[in-house]
């Protein structure tokens, strides 16, 4: 692929955001109504799980069209299960069980319920992705749901009932479809987690920590759905604050990026760098010193250059992140 | 061991009276219950592991309990396989974890390997609605050898020495490292990270919640690292660490329906017990200029980050969300600077300041515009900008003393600034309820300081499609494809530094990059599912003849999940990857050596990465009656090879300057030996259940670790003193290990 002419920067956003805002507007002028909450009494299933319902049922609007938990409860027994995990505890407000309970997220059921059962409630599982997210987001909004709304996960058309199940959880916490968090990002993400078996790795198989541990699944405000910070050195740096600095002398390259050089799903190179070095390195020093050196078997198995064996490169450069001494130009010191 | 005998006597004591207690009250589950649901053809995706913490059962309970005794035993390397867990034998305490939910409070407690490196307690209470209230204790071990020596005698608080006579006979020429070499003391490098979190959330009313949570991060221990004197001597050995982070964050957050406010605020202060290492010379007992006694490095600087976040988010009509996140940070150092040289024999320059003054602002803002303005069409905008603008004022320093050896040239200090700012335009069509088309355009610039390219600009295409129409197929594939492209080069800072001006740093180059994947999953019957994948990624540094030149990356996974029968499970799957890179580089000497813009002395490295990871679960629920067994099978097979290449009429076989002394040593190419890292796991878990709520159970885990690494490996690390180098005898060792469990599991 060509490089292809880079518009001028403030050219770029202008355009894009109008072109945008063109869309929304022509398209907006043809969309349902916000808070349209209803379900056509003689559609089908599919058609009612098309029905919009951004905001929780108003009680007080549609109280003839709610028939009751105890109504749902005579068929749908097995689902009674929900009242042993969060979305069952009425006394938190938030909850469905405060409001109209089943009827919270599956919408007011008498037309199901006069049709005996045959469609005409919100049936999350022939419902479309984004169609659950919007109703799951009515209540899920706040600050670990607060972007899910444009995040990447949302971008690819996936649902909260993609992860989730309320009724029918496998693990612990966080009702998900699978036992673990692992298990669930496993289903996409192969590479990430096969990485986890590398010999250098973060404590993610002993169960210290877990792909959510760094990602926010459901968005974030940095990039790479990660949880904390506004940059990925931020988020690294969350729990390496030591490399945080600032420093008196800084290394350009880990300033601006610490994956540049490290891997952090896991690696079979020494401290999860993504080569070994000293070949790493030198993908970047090519000065006309010891970095220009083929360390080649005799260097290292030979002549034992310390240059290469062992640490390598950072058998000198120790503070390779960065530097406070007065003469840690080249971070010996 | 006398505590953990005590803590398991006490769970036996404790689980008496509840099995008492379980008898009476009759709310026991039956085993049936006790299982998860029946599982879905895909439950047994074999590549996530329960927590080794114990291969416990995963099926959620209010109250459960796992004790007995534990053996380990540990063939080769026992650090590596203990690295983040303690698994010593003796009696055990895990997986306990109990709920109490009534409709107005919740009380929730785990704790796992109590009395272990690797404990964690967490405790939980809500007042439904009101109040929030947790707390966790999480210790990491971090174990990293205990095959090391030094010669070194190792203080807590930096300070490295070595016996006199050692350092004066070496100086006198009476002895030699290798004839004192055998004096160096065996040590264990190991860290232990310890977590206390603590985290409040107060809902004052239906839309406010106040949010409170302090975390504490202490680690304590030794390290690993390098101390060097320059080029001719560096030295390998346990230093410690002390440090500790304690992060505080607060924040108010308004949300209804139609929107959301919060305000946060955001600490963070690491603290550094240990300002320097200072370590003795081996060789010299006396400074003189090009051999210093004793050499003194800054360690990490304490350092402090705040941070103030702003969000919104707001409704419009049409579906339309418009939000944004502001955060304003300030992080700063300012730790009094080390003398430039602790060698008496040199005349240290005048530092232009007594501490760092070192500072950055941060400026972080999102805006996201979102929106579903019909069934079919989802719109999303996102503009990000970020500026770490460096406020340390450059510092000069009128002569770099190198490794406290020698004085060296001046330096001046480059501080750093990054801006970036990305606008991210998507698109989703979606002509079927299940299924979407999506395209997405990002346009990313840099604005950076003191590197080759002022301004970068990336522009990147994708398109994407999502279905999960069918109940028999699904697919996932997209394709990227992204151009970078720089400006306002500056390559004379290259030259500056002796370096190729033809180099282009890859973290920044103009890169041409395709990526795309493909998921698929096919479950004919509902029992029986595949899955494959197919992952290709290619960065093209067409413009850099330095540097890294060409990277790919591809893999392919295959996989399939059965469930004959409720309850038999099966996982199985493969994942192959291959990653790529060509890079290039010259041998030289600094100009005006005419060797400087020779071609002839050009080189490349070739580098191929091979892994193959094989995961598979077997589960038997109740197969055989009150009985269950839970198999598990990890393989990580990875090889790696670096081989050099030379370019064309080469004249680097017949002289290369490098090597001890830097001599010529007129010698060809010899290539390097793969690296090979081969970790196979293997466990097993059984579970007889005596009750409803009881089972005697036993767990075997196994652990194979094997490598071959051309720089870390016992025949190149034969010995502790190398000809420029004492090391401490780190080197990626073998072993196997093996754990069994027996134990009891009490549930309720």
């Amino acid at each position: 692929m060509g490089h292809f002419k880079t518009p001028g920067p403030r050219v770029t956003l202008i355009g894009a955001v109008l072109m945008w805002l063109g869309v929304v507007i022509v398209a907006g002028a043809h969309a349902p109504a916000r808070q349209d909450n209803s379900i056509a009494p003689n559609k089908a299933v599919a058609s009612a799980s098309k029905s919009t319902s951004p905001a929780p049922a108003d009680p007080k609007a549609n109280a003839g069209e709610y028939v009751g938990e105890e109504k749902c409860l005579e068929c749908h027994e097995d689902q009674k299960g929900y009242h042993e995990t969060p979305h069952g505890r009425a006394k938190n407000l938030r909850t469905p069980a405060a409001k109209n309970t089943c009827e919270t997220c599956h919408g007011p059921g008498k037309a199901h319920v006069d049709a005996d059962g045959d469609g005409h409630i919100k049936d999350f599982t022939k419902m479309a992705p984004r169609q659950v997210g919007e109703t799951c987001t009515t209540c899920h909004a706040r600050s670990e749901h607060n972007n899910w709304a444009g995040s990447k996960h949302d971008s690819r058309n996936m649902s909260c009932t993609t992860c989730h199940s309320v009724h029918e959880s496998k693990s612990l916490d966080a009702q998900l479809k699978k036992v673990t968090v692992t298990e669930t990002c496993v289903q996409c993400h192969k590479r990430e987690v096969a990485k986890v078996h590398r010999s250098s790795h973060m404590p993610v198989r002993e169960g210290k920590l877990e792909c959510t541990t760094c990602h926010n699944p459901h968005g974030s405000q940095n990039v790479k759905m990660l949880r904390e910070g506004n940059s990925i050195n931020e988020a690294c740096a969350t729990c390496h604050a030591e490399k945080r600095g600032p420093f008196l002398w800084e290394h350009a390259a880990g300033r601006e990026n610490c994956v540049s050089c490290h891997d952090p799903h896991g690696s079979n190179n020494e401290r999860m760098l993504v080569a070994k070095l000293p070949m790493l390195c030198q993908r970047c020093h090519i000065a006309s010193r010891h970095p220009a050196t083929i360390y080649e078997n005799t260097q290292i198995n030979v002549n034992k250059s310390n240059r290469a064996v062992g640490r390598s490169c950072v058998n000198c450069h120790a503070m390779i992140h960065g530097s406070n001494h007065p003469s840690g130009a080249v971070f010996f010191r | 061991m006398r505590t953990r005998t005590m803590i398991l006597i006490g769970a036996l004591l404790l689980t008496s009276a509840a099995l008492a207690s379980a008898q009476d009250t009759g709310t026991t589950p039956s085993p049936a219950n006790a299982q998860a649901t029946t599982p879905a053809p895909t439950q047994g995706a074999p590549t996530a592991k329960p927590s080794p913490d114990i291969p416990v059962t995963s099926t959620p309970r209010l109250g459960t309990i796992d004790f007995g005794f534990r053996n380990s035993s540990v063939d080769g390397d026992a650090s590596r396989y203990y690295r983040f867990k303690d698994w010593r034998e003796g009696a055990f305490l895990s997986g306990l974890r109990f709920e109490n939910v009534t409709e107005t409070t919740l009380w929730h407690a785990e704790a796992n390997n109590v009395g272990y490196r690797d404990q964690r307690y967490f405790a939980e209470f809500q007042s439904i609605g009101k109040l929030k209230v947790d707390g966790e204790w999480n210790e990491i071990p971090l174990f990293i050898s205990d095959d090391t020596k030094t010669l070194y005698t190792v203080s807590k608080t930096g300070q490295f020495t070595i016996d006199d006579n050692i350092q004066r006979g070496i100086e006198s020429g009476a002895t030699t490292i290798a004839g004192v070499i055998n004096q160096a003391l065996p040590f264990n490098a190991r860290t232990q990270r310890e977590n206390a979190l603590f985290n409040l959330t107060y809902s004052a009313t239906r839309d406010i919640d106040v949010k409170f949570a302090v975390r504490n991060s202490m680690r304590d221990g030794f390290n690993l690292q390098s101390l060097n004197f320059g080029f001719s001597n560096t030295i390998e050995s346990e230093v410690p660490l002390n440090d500790r982070t304690t992060d505080v964050k607060a924040a108010i957050e308004f949300a209804n329906a139609k929107g959301l406010l919060s305000v946060g605020y955001d600490g963070s202060w690491y603290n550094n017990q240990i300002n320097a290492y200072r370590f003795d010379n081996p060789l010299r007992y006396t400074d003189i200029s090009g051999g210093p006694s004793v050499g003194q490095m800054s360690t990490w600087p304490s350092n402090t980050l705040q941070m103030v976040n702003l969000n919104g988010r707001y409704g419009l009509p049409g579906r339309t969300r418009a939000s944004a996140a502001i955060s304003v940070g300030n992080s700063s150092q300012n730790q009094a600077l080390l003398p430039a040289t602790v060698n008496t024999a040199l005349v240290a320059p005048v530092l232009e300041r007594s501490t760092a003054e070192a500072e950055a602002r941060t400026l972080s803002m999102v805006y996201t515009l979102n929106s579903r303005p019909t069934e079919y069409l989802w719109l999303n905008a996102k503009y990000r900008y970020y500026d770490y603008d460096t406020r340390t004022p450059s510092f000069f320093i009128s002569s770099m003393v190198v490794a406290d050896n020698t004085l060296g040239a001046a330096k001046e200090s480059e501080p750093l600034d990054i801006k970036r700012q990305t606008l991210d335009l998507d698109a989703s069509y979606t002509p079927f309820q299940f299924a979407s088309l999506n395209f997405g355009y990002t346009h990313e610039e840099g604005d950076r300081t003191f590197r080759i390219y002022e301004k970068t600009a990336d522009n990147t295409i994708r398109a994407s499609i999502d279905s999960t129409a069918n109940q028999y197929f699904t697919v996932r594939a997209v394709v990227e494809k992204s151009s970078r492209t720089g400006s306002g080069d500056d390559f004379e800072l290259l030259a500056e530094i002796g370096e190729q001006t033809a180099l282009r740093h890859f973290d920044i180059a103009n890169r041409d990059r395709t990526r795309s994947s493909v998921i698929v999953t096919v479950m004919p019957v509902a029992a029986l599912g595949f899955n494959a994948s197919l992952a290709t990624g290619h960065d093209d540094y067409s413009e850099s003849y330095f540097g890294l030149r060409d990277n790919k990356n591809n893999s392919y996974s295959l996989g399939f999940d059965l469930v004959p029968r409720d309850t038999v499970t099966l996982g199985v799957e493969y994942v192959h990857e291959k990653y790529t890179a060509v890079q290039w580089s010259r041998t030289s000497n600094p100009l005006p050596s005419p060797s400087f813009n020779d071609p002839s002395r050009d080189w490349g490295i070739d580098s191929n990465d091979k892994v193959d990871t094989v995961t598979a679960n077997l589960d038997f629920v109740k197969t055989i009656p009150k009985t269950d067994i839970r198999l598990g099978f990890d393989l990580s097979d990875g090889k790696s090879t670096y081989v050099y290449n030379l370019g064309p009429n080469s004249t680097i076989p017949t002289g290369v300057n490098y090597g001890p002394g830097n001599v010529f040593n007129p010698i060809p190419v010899v290539q390097l030996a793969p690296n090979k890292t081969r970790l196979t796991t293997g466990r097993a878990d059984v579970q007889y259940f005596v009750r409803a709520n009881v089972a005697l159970g036993a767990g075997y885990w196994y652990e194979e670790y094997r490598s071959q690494d051309f720089s870390l490996n016992g025949t190149t690390i034969n010995q502790l003193n190398l000809p420029s180098a004492i090391l401490s005898g780190y080197y990626y060792r073998p072993y196997t290990g093996q754990t069994v469990w027996l134990r009891m599991s009490y549930l309720w």
